[in-house]
C-alpha cells in the first residue's frame, strides 16, 4: 500500500518588510522593545496592497516546482488552506490551478482553517494518497491577515505577518508511515476570541459616512493563550500516546509560530528541549497556517532533518481547532 | 506563594519599582498592564498554582488585591 510524505517545502514571504524600527517611528507611544522581548518577533512581511493570498500561494508554488522533482505536471490534487481568498466563489484552489499551468484532470479545493490548517492539510493529503486518489498532492498555506488588520492595533500590527508556503506530499511504497498518527481538537466555543465578524453574509460589511468601514480581526489573546494552554499539553500526549512513541525519542517539535511567550510557556509546560523546540518568527512574525511549513523548509535547507527523524507537529488557534501531526521524516 | 512574592511577581508584570506594589495598587495606572501584562501573568499563574482564570475574570479586575482574591487559595498572609 502507498504511504504518504513530504517530499519538500517551498516558503514565499512578500517583498515588504516592516520591522519593529518602521514601527517605532509610525507609532512613538508603542513599546516595540518590550513587544520584541516578549512575542520574539523583530520584523514581519506585508503584502502589496494588489497582492492577495493567491498570489503568495502562486509564489511558493512556482518555487516549488522549481525545486527538483518536482514537476507540475505530475500534480493531481491541489489543497489550498486560506482564510483570505480572493472571492467568495470561485474557489482560490481553481483559479491556481489555471495560473499554475497544472493539469485539468486533477482535484482542487480551498478549506478554511488558521493556525492548525497545515496539519489538516497533511490529513487530508495522506487520505487522498493512501487510499488511492492521488499520487502527488500540493498542500499550499497561504494568508494575508495584513488585509483584515486595523493599522493602530498594536497587538495585531505587531504580532502577525503574511505569508505562503507550499509542501509535495508524494507516494511512496516503503512500508513506512511517513505521516501520521493525528490527534485532532475542535472547539467553537472560542470562536469569538479570534474572529472577523464582519464582511460574511451573517454580519454584512458595515458602513459608515456611506463608505465601507474595514471588516477587522478582533482577538483577545490572553483567552486564546489559556486555549493554548489547556489543549495543546494534552495533544502532545494524546498524540504521542496514540503512535506509541516516548516523548524523548521525538527528535524535533514544531509548533504554530503564535509567539515566543506563549511557545516558550508550551515547550516548558510540555518538558521539550529547547535544542528540540524549532523557530522562525523573528523575521516573520506569527504566519498563521504558513508558519509550520516555514519551518520545516528552513530545518530542510538547513539539512537539520535526517532520514527516520521523528517530527512532532502542532497547529492551535482560530476556531477553535488544533491539531497535532507526527512525521517519520 | 507569600503575598510578598506574589506583590514582587506583579512588580515585574507591571513594570513598577522594587518593593511598590500594595494591595491597593490600581493596576490601570501602570502602562505594563496591557494585554502582554495580562498574558504574563496567566503564564505565572499557570506556573505556579497550576490554575487557568479566564481573561474576562482578570480584565475585571481594577487592583493588585483583586487579582490575589482571583488566585485565593495559593497566597499565604
Amino acid at each position: 500500500m502507498a504511504s504518504a510524505r513530504i517530499k519538500t517545502v517551498a516558503g514565499h514571504l512578500p517583498a515588504k518588510h516592516v520591522s519593529n524600527s518602521d514601527l517605532s517611528l509610525l507609532h512613538p507611544d508603542w513599546d516595540m522593545a518590550k513587544i520584541e522581548a516578549k512575542t520574539g518577533i523583530r520584523g514581519r512581511f506585508i503584502a502589496s496592497s494588489e497582492e492577495c493570498a493567491s498570489d503568495l500561494a502562486f509564489e511558493a508554488c512556482q518555487k516549488l516546482f522549481a525545486k527538483p522533482g518536482c514537476n507540475r505536471q505530475d500534480v493531481d490534487y491541489l489543497l489550498f488552506c486560506t482564510q483570505s481568498p480572493d472571492y467568495y466563489l470561485p474557489t482560490s484552489a481553481c483559479l491556481l490551478q489555471q495560473r499554475l499551468g497544472l493539469r485539468t484532470d486533477i482535484g482542487a479545493m480551498d478549506f478554511n482553517l488558521g493556525c492548525s490548517g497545515y496539519v489538516y492539510g497533511l490529513s487530508l493529503a495522506k487520505g487522498l494518497i493512501e487510499t488511492g486518489q492521488a499520487q502527488n498532492v500540493v498542500l499550499v498555506t497561504a494568508d494575508t491577515y495584513s488585509k483584515f488588520i486595523n493599522a493602530d492595533d498594536r497587538n495585531l500590527v505587531s504580532l502577525f505577518g503574511d505569508a505562503g508556503a507550499a509542501t509535495w506530499i508524494e507516494a511512496v511504497e516503503d512500508g513506512v508511515t511517513h505521516i501520521g498518527p493525528f490527534a485532532f481538537g475542535t472547539d467553537g466555543s472560542g470562536a469569538p476570541n479570534l474572529m472577523v465578524k464582519h464582511g460574511g453574509l451573517r454580519h454584512p460589511q458595515p458602513e459608515a459616512a456611506g463608505k465601507h468601514v474595514a471588516c477587522s480581526i478582533a482577538m483577545n489573546g490572553p483567552e486564546i493563550l489559556n486555549f493554548a494552554i489547556r489543549v495543546v499539553p494534552d495533544c502532545v500526549r494524546r498524540l504521542l500516546a496514540s503512535a506509541g512513541l516516548p516523548q524523548d525519542q521525538v527528535d524535533w517539535f514544531v509548533f504554530h509560530q503564535a509567539n515566543l511567550y506563549m511557545l516558550e510557556h508550551l515547550r516548558k509546560r510540555i518538558a521539550v528541549p529547547p535544542e528540540k523546540f524549532l523557530l522562525r518568527l523573528a523575521d516573520c512574525g506569527n504566519t498563521v497556517a504558513s508558519s509550520i511549513p516555514l519551518v520545516l523548509e528552513e530545518a530542510l535547507e538547513s539539512g537539520q532533518f535526517r532520514a527516520g527523524d521523528d517530527i512532532l507537529l502542532a497547529g492551535f488557534g482560530v476556531g477553535y481547532s488544533w491539531g497535532g501531526a507526527m512525521l517519520r521524516w | 506563594m507569600t503575598a510578598r512574592a506574589f506583590l514582587n511577581e506583579l512588580e515585574r508584570i507591571l513594570q513598577m519599582p522594587a518593593a511598590s506594589a500594595l494591595p491597593d495598587t490600581v493596576l490601570s495606572a501602570h502602562t505594563g498592564w496591557d494585554s502582554i501584562g495580562v498574558m504574563e501573568f496567566i503564564i505565572f499563574v499557570d506556573d505556579n498554582f497550576g490554575i487557568t482564570i479566564p481573561a474576562h475574570e482578570i480584565n475585571a479586575c481594577e487592583t493588585i488585591g483583586d487579582l490575589m482574591k482571583l488566585c485565593d487559595g495559593h497566597i499565604a498572609d
